[in-house]
């Protein structure tokens, strides 16, 4: 305790290492950036200041002889079912440092999760399933505004034309695409990993608020650039090297509030890339300042496409809040081309904890309510909507897809698949597995060659899972699925909710 | 008469050196290689342990079946005394005639005996350079317990400690102010003299041997100071000098060492020469000079060989390197290693025991030599800079880190180009 | 020749690779006994240096004109046909001439041992006949020691 506050022993993590297998190889000193691991040359012996641990796992996953696991601190905390240990240390933490807790990733909080009281179809007997090796099974996706009909014409010898102007559409090999992470939160290694991905799966990937980096310019045009409440990196070559742009009014980790990146973050190479003074804070205030109503939305959504040429489909990005059903029907008529809704389940880089656990609404019933007010209202064709905030795996995509959406943006699982572990130090800047950081001693542990296929490898793997599901469903093309609810049963859920939701209990 | 297409004088390191350079290039001509010691190629260097027991055949350089592998016919035991350089013609000692289309002379050095007063008649004089010598003073080790050393350059110290190791008393008689003043430095010098006197082994510098007491069997020797040393036993280790025994009474150049151009021939077309009988480039300075040194002589035999092959490749000169293995702190030098002028600038390093020196010369930001004690891992990271040319204004001081030398200080770029080795470079990097 | 190669910027300073090179060439194969019974702390072939945020493992580079072969008194150091510049521990006289002569220092002095005699990598040769890559390639988790062609240019060097 010497030298600390008393509450610093309540540590949640112990670096548990078996000395007779530790060969001393110094790796783990060398892995560890968040000074939890020390190397005594004198008596030849490795010491943790298991304090400093943040489970990030690290040492464990690199250690070459598996001499490491860190393990729950087995000084248990009291257990009392109002006052569950986070909520306690929390406190301590508030009464020594007096300011907002902030944290990374997304809800720890266990509110219902939908998904995992939401069940899919399958075919038997009267309705014959499809086996996607042996048929084709579409999971191409167009993203963009769909007029109300298509008229065609035909000539003298029979050819078939299109005579309708579509609006611009961005065509998706399967409704899967790599979510805003701003460059400043993330480092240019794991863009370029997204990126890369992208373009060989046939999707796309977000640059998130913190502009497009020089480098990343070749893989540009499966890009979707974000204008954010910051503009950052807004420029003519910004607009003009996207396939999209998506305006951003807000994130599921943290609706209604802005976002900030520390002045120390800002190193020569972010501050070029989001046109800001180096070392200054990046600060992203609460609304954009000139978006105070709707019809402000409007003019920007209109400038943009302006500026672009209408060559481009408009996002725009809102958080799942109470009122997500008329705010989207709102920016449908305000002229987007495509919606994306964030719930609060999703990731951020840094937020206050606060937040992030209490604010906003869950992905599931926002879409499934976004979904139903924009048929009502008739107006349905007029926007694609994406989904985001804690899709886990490919059977989340399939239900969010049935609860109404066009497709889905992933990010939290794209970190896990590069390795991270959830501890949740992202605004700390030392992720030790060189994701959320841009310190150069750290991003260079994600290798874009390794990393580009690690994230190839989870969706192409999820995608050929949606094959198999809508394949056992009897359905040949995802848009069969889309806001066909029928194909979904809850269990577990209340009268209402599964009203909101637009399904049926199981049995029913 | 017989004849060769190739044919190779010395059957050591330069030798073994041209075989490797010639077979590169030309895999089905003749070569033949004549040596008076019948053990084939050994390694001279090794001597020392073959005094201390080691058996002959271990001293082989390549292996038993070198030459046989490389498609080389070998004449052991036989002297070459004549050439005649216009008709292409060698003699042996037993009036053989041999005809070759290209000759290497890798007739080595022969040990600069100085007449010594007293030395002649007597049994237990010896020197120190060939198999022969070495197998005399295995042979006689039983018959003296107490030896003088007159040198104290590297053969005068590696005999000197292998005697001691064997139990004699040993006496090393220096002209010079210090030991080892080729290879080392002052600071250095009275390093690797106290380890060996902390052996057991004494020093008299300054000084050397006027007379060899005794009549059949040694007493003593008396040194020019005035002091008198008893001993049984006299090596003489003050160097070897170029062998010039068959170069006499031909038209071929030879001024206290074989003279020959960039491509190691002579001024005799078709007569070429490498190892301790040429005088070699030395790249810290630029000069001519006899460098008899294992490594140098290797690549010298190489670089005629390939010539000889038919292939026009420069030798660019030798970096003279050492390696003191025997003391019980290791030294490794190369280069310059004591400056002959006030233009070079000299930093170093110590612990006070002495078991951690380490100096560099340098010159216009170039290093030019070093040498380093205890800590020699990466030594030749320093070697491969003198070589280079490289400025190291910016990182000598990092240099002088008692611990391992690495590649970090290096540039960037160059560590680039030899990581990734999509184009192998040249050895000037 | 494929020879390993080795991407700076990619280098985490893991250690991994020296633990397996430590590993491959003992006796045992296995990573604790070779440190902790067989004492073969520190004899790895394949050597991390790191000064923050830069790090590299470097090791012989099988040069096609090796500078350690020309000075090994005791012909311990050989090309072998398939290019690898081999060194034979048993041969070795601890002369240390290839450590003062290789520039990239990967001839490295054993001076701790009992047998006082240099070593080097090998490229892990029994590996290789067995269709393996090289343990350190085979062993660093990002990519940042690779197995592939190298270009060899011909000439000599002193």
């Amino acid at each position: 305790m010497l030298y600390k506050k008393p509450q610093i022993q309540y540590y949640p993590y112990i670096v548990q290492r078996d000395d007779n297998k530790c060969v001393r190889c110094l790796g783990c000193v060398e892995q560890c950036s968040y000074d939890a691991t020390f190397y005594d040359e004198e008596l030849d012996v490795l010491w943790n200041k298991h304090e400093a641990c943040v489970g990030c796992k690290r040492c464990e996953a690199m250690c070459p002889t598996d001499a490491l696991k860190i393990v729950p601190n087995p000084s248990r905390p009291i257990e009392h079912a109002s006052w569950k240990w986070d909520l306690v240390m929390d406190a301590y933490l508030q009464a020594n440092t007096g300011s907002i807790i902030i944290t990374g990733i997304g809800n720890d909080k266990p509110y219902r999760i939908y998904f995992d009281h939401l069940v899919i179809d399958a075919c038997q007997v009267t309705n014959p399933s499809i086996d996607p090796l042996r048929e084709p099974m579409e999971l191409r996706t167009f993203l963009g505004r769909k007029g109300q009909k298509i008229e065609i014409t035909e000539s003298e010898n029979g050819k078939i034309a299109l005579k309708t102007r579509l609006a611009p559409q961005l065509e998706l090999e399967t409704p899967i695409m790599f979510s805003a992470m701003s460059y400043g939160s993330i480092n240019l290694n794991f863009q370029e990993s997204m990126a890369r991905a992208a373009v060989e799966l046939g999707t796309y990937w977000n640059t998130g608020e913190g502009g497009l980096h020089k480098k990343l310019y070749p893989y540009a045009g499966r890009g979707i650039v974000q204008v954010a409440s910051g503009r950052f990196g807004v420029s003519r070559d910004y607009l003009k090297a996207a396939a999209a742009v998506e305006i951003k009014i807000g994130q599921g980790a943290k609706p209604g509030i802005g976002g900030h990146l520390p002045g120390e973050k800002v190193n020569a190479d972010i501050a070029e890339t989001r046109m800001i003074p180096p070392g200054s804070d990046a600060i992203s205030p609460a609304p954009h300042h000139d978006i105070y109503s709707i019809e402000d939305l409007k003019q920007l959504v209109y400038a943009i496409k302006e500026a672009t040429r209408y060559e481009k489909p408009v996002f725009v990005k809102i958080a799942a809040v109470h009122n997500v059903a008329a705010i989207a029907s709102g920016i449908a008529r305000a002229g987007a081309d495509v919606i994306v809704v964030d719930g609060f389940r999703g990731g951020t880089g840094a937020t206050p904890k606060s937040v992030r656990d209490h604010v906003g609404i869950p992905i599931e019933v926002a879409i499934a309510a976004v979904d139903r007010r924009l048929r009502q209202e008739g107006i349905r064709n007029e926007v694609s909507i994406v989904a985001t905030g804690g899709i886990r795996s490919s059977a989340d995509v399939i239900k969010i897809i049935a609860l109404g959406a066009d497709a889905a943006y992933i990010a939290t699982v794209a970190m896990l698949a590069i390795g991270c572990t959830l501890c949740q130090t992202c605004n700390t800047g030392r992720c030790a597995w060189g994701i959320t950081t841009n310190d150069p001693r750290l991003a260079r542990r994600q290798n874009p060659d390794i990393a580009s296929e690690q994230l190839y490898n989870l969706v192409k793997g999820w995608s050929h899972e949606m094959k198999e599901m809508l394949g056992a469903m009897g359905i040949n093309s995802i848009e069969s699925l889309k806001g066909n609810r029928l194909r979904l049963r809850s269990i577990g859920l209340t009268e209402k909710e599964n009203e909101i939701l637009g399904v049926l209990p199981a049995g029913e | 008469m017989s004849k060769a297409d190739y044919v190779i004088v010395g059957s050591n390191v330069a030798a073994v050196g041209a075989i490797d350079g010639i077979r590169r290039h030309d895999k089905k001509s003749s070569i033949l290689t004549i040596a008076f010691e019948s053990l084939g190629s050994y390694s001279k260097a090794m001597l020392a342990a073959y005094i201390e027991g080691a058996n002959a055949q271990w001293l082989e350089y390549r292996g038993k079946d070198y030459f046989k592998k490389m498609g080389v016919d070998c004449l052991f035991g036989r002297r070459v005394t004549g050439l005649d350089a216009g008709k292409s013609i060698l003699t042996t000692d037993n009036g053989e005639e041999i005809s070759y289309k290209k000759v290497l002379l890798g007739v080595g050095g022969v040990p600069f005996k100085p007449a010594i007063k007293g030395a002649e008649g007597k049994e237990l004089v010896f020197t120190f350079t060939d198999l022969f010598d070495a197998q005399k003073i295995r042979e006689t080790l039983p018959r003296f317990d107490s030896a003088v050393v007159i040198g104290a350059g590297f053969t005068g110290t590696e005999i000197a400690y292998t005697l001691n190791k064997l139990n004699k008393k040993v006496t090393v008689v220096e002209l010079g102010d210090r030991v080892l003043v080729k290879a080392l430095d002052p600071r250095s010098s009275e390093i690797a003299q106290s380890l060996m006197q902390g052996e057991g082994i004494e020093f008299y510098l300054n000084d050397t041997v006027e007379e060899i007491a005794g009549n059949k069997e040694i007493t003593g020797v008396s040194l020019k100071s005035g002091k008198f040393i008893p001993c049984q036993a006299v090596i003489t280790a003050i160097g070897v000098i170029p062998n010039g025994e068959l170069i006499k009474n031909t038209p071929i150049k030879f001024d206290r060492g074989l003279d020959v151009d960039d491509y190691m021939c002579t001024n005799v077309p078709n007569v070429y020469g490498a190892g301790d009988v040429v005088k070699a480039t030395d790249i810290t300075d630029g000069q001519k000079r006899s460098l008899p040194l294992w490594p140098l002589a290797f690549q010298q035999g190489l670089v005629a060989g390939i010539n000889m092959a038919g292939v026009r490749y420069p030798y660019a000169g030798g970096l003279p390197m050492n390696s003191l293995k025997f003391l019980k702190v290791p030294i490794l030098s190369a280069g310059i290693t004591t400056p002959p002028d006030a233009g070079y600038e000299v930093i170093s390093v110590s612990d006070p025991k002495g078991t951690f020196y380490r100096s560099l010369v340098l010159k216009e930001g170039r290093l030019k030599g070093f040498v380093t004690i205890g800590e020699i891992d990466g030594a030749g990271v320093l070697t491969g800079l003198i070589r280079s040319k490289t400025d190291i204004s910016g990182i000598k001081t990092r240099l002088l880190n008692k611990k391992k030398i690495g590649l970090m200080q290096m540039p960037r770029e160059w560590r680039n180009r030899i990581f990734t080795r999509r184009d192998e470079t040249d050895y000037n990097d | 020749m494929k020879k390993v190669i080795i991407v700076e910027d990619y280098c985490i300073a893991c250690y991994n690779c020296e633990v397996a090179c430590v590993a491959t060439h003992s006796r045992s194969e296995d990573p604790v006994k070779a440190y902790k019974r067989e004492g073969l702390r520190g004899r790895t072939n394949a050597v991390v240096e790191v000064e923050s945020p830069l790090a590299f493992s470097s090791m012989c580079r099988h040069c096609k004109h090796p500078w350690c072969m020309d000075a090994c008194i005791s012909g311990a150091i050989q090309r072998l046909d398939n290019g690898i510049v081999y060194l034979d521990e048993e041969r070795c006289v601890g002369c240390w001439g290839c450590v003062v002569g290789c520039p990239y220092g990967a001839a490295h002095p054993n001076l701790a041992g009992k047998d006082k005699h240099a070593f080097k990598c090998d490229l892990c040769i029994k590996r290789l006949d067995a269709g393996l890559n090289p343990a350190c390639v085979e062993a660093c988790p990002n990519k940042a020691l690779l197995y592939d062609e190298t270009i060899e240019r011909e000439e000599v060097h002193t």
